[in-house]
């Protein structure tokens, strides 16, 4: 009868062994993110992992934009100076119209009673990076926990709400497009306070209106602004003005299409708020 | 030492590679690049690079691609699973017949995770899996060529089995 030998090598689970163990965390995980909304304490140690990835594909942008700056001469310069004196003229004027106007706004809240309205401040961010995947529409921008940023701030650039917080890492976070599948802005409309809201498609360029009965007032060219309904978008920020109206035959409710006055597609430049009350 | 550096910057350029930005029309069309070096260090070593560094690298591309976390781990665990069990008769093909079965399983790598997409919330045409897995393999000779160089050059040699 032949000896038993101990083997050789010691072996591990074998290769399929060690699969169906990844396979189980991997669905854990997957129903874990399904589940729930909060961030995942293991996708903000990935995050600083991959934050120096970040920064070298950011790289490229980088250079050209210091070679841009290097570059210039000195009549472009004075030319964009020019400009920009022109449209600090223009801003300055409009800004004195609008500071009368939240004097005048703080006297009639006062003369009602009203609560203040908050005005918070806000941090500038940069984009470091865009999703490669055109399904998800988010980006990384270069401020995060060391800055303050919390999971589910808003972002605005120069135009129009931009997105949310997601996931905040050490010095980076995650920004949600409002064009995600995922993402959903409570809106109303300007010229009659229709409340309705809007849903990402990913689409940059466009975004759908659902659930509007038949018989409401939306018209092509409404402008839509937050509402501060759902407590995380501050009122009256403009969102997006509306393309399409249509009622599809067999549909109960208007097909509305709106296109967001952020460029969605083209920030570099954005701004965090914060404390600001609905 | 120097074997785990050579594999570590190869991953860093394959991750690199797959953030970079791109102009919008080729979005669809970027090779899967971690999928082909995983795939590429799993044949020159089955025996100490598999399933888990595969998890590993699937579950640093998912959040660097802002995917659901898990997606990427479970699916290229699997392909390298695949590669580990099938990586004496594959290294004997030639490369085009190799290219071939890149295309397959690359395929198959992307139509998993559209299906994963699928069930969680994020519903979109399967054929977007091919031109992905057609560049893959188109790529993959090349990769393949270039890697081995890398790797003799640097005097890493795979163990023979009998």
């Amino acid at each position: 009868m032949p000896k038993e030998h101990k083997p050789l090598f010691k072996k591990g689970p074998s290769v399929f062994g060690r699969f169906t163990l990844v396979l189980a965390v991997g669905v854990i995980l997957l129903i874990v993110s399904f589940m729930t909304r909060k961030q995942n304490p293991l996708q903000g140690i990935l995050t600083n992992i991959a934050t120096p990835l970040y920064m070298v594909s950011d790289m490229p942008t980088t250079v050209s934009a210091w070679v841009g700056r290097v570059m210039t001469t000195k009549d472009d310069l004075r030319l964009q100076n020019n400009q920009l004196e022109a449209e600090a003229l223009v801003l300055k004027g409009k800004l004195q119209k609008l500071n009368a106007l939240s004097v005048e706004n703080a006297r009639l809240r006062e003369l009602l009673g009203a609560t203040p309205k908050n005005v918070g401040r806000v941090l500038l961010a940069e984009v470091m990076a865009v999703s490669p995947n055109p399904l998800y529409h988010y980006v990384m921008i270069n401020k995060g926990r060391d800055d303050g940023v919390t999971v589910g701030q808003p972002v605005i650039d120069q135009s129009g709400l931009f997105g949310q917080v997601v996931e905040v890492a050490k010095m980076t976070s995650r920004v949600l497009l409002i064009s995600d599948q995922r993402h959903a802005v409570p809106a109303e409309v300007s010229r009659n306070g229709l409340r309705v809201t809007i849903e990402g498609d990913s689409h940059y360029h466009q975004l759908t209106v659902p659930n509007v009965a038949p018989t409401s007032d939306v018209q092509v060219g409404d402008l839509l602004l937050t509402s501060g309904l759902g407590g995380l978008f501050p009122r009256g920020y403009p969102v997006a003005t509306v393309t399409e109206v249509a009622l599809e035959k067999g549909q109960d409710y208007l097909t509305i299409k709106a296109k967001p006055l952020a460029e969605l597609h083209y920030s570099r430049q954005l701004l965090l708020l914060f404390g600001q009350t609905p | 030492m120097k074997a785990i550096l050579l594999v570590l910057s190869t991953f860093f350029l394959a991750f690199w590679l797959s953030i970079l930005t791109m102009p919008d029309w080729s979005l669809w069309a970027r090779p899967d690049w971690v999928l082909l070096v995983l795939i590429y260090w799993a044949l020159a070593f089955p025996e100490r690079f598999g399933v888990w560094m595969a998890a590993l690298a699937g579950l640093l591309q998912d959040n660097l691609l802002g995917s659901f976390l898990g997606k990427h781990m479970i699916v290229y665990a699997l392909i390298v699973a695949v590669i580990i069990v099938m990586h004496q008769r594959f290294r004997m093909y030639e490369l085009w017949h190799q290219a071939r079965i890149i295309f397959f399983l690359v395929l198959s790598a992307h139509v998993l995770m559209l299906f994963i997409d699928w069930l969680m919330g994020y519903p979109s045409p399967l054929y977007l899996a091919l031109p992905t897995a057609l560049l893959s393999a188109l790529i993959w000779p090349w990769l393949m060529v270039a890697l081995r160089g890398l790797r003799r050059y640097f005097g890493l040699m795979a163990k023979i089995h009998s």
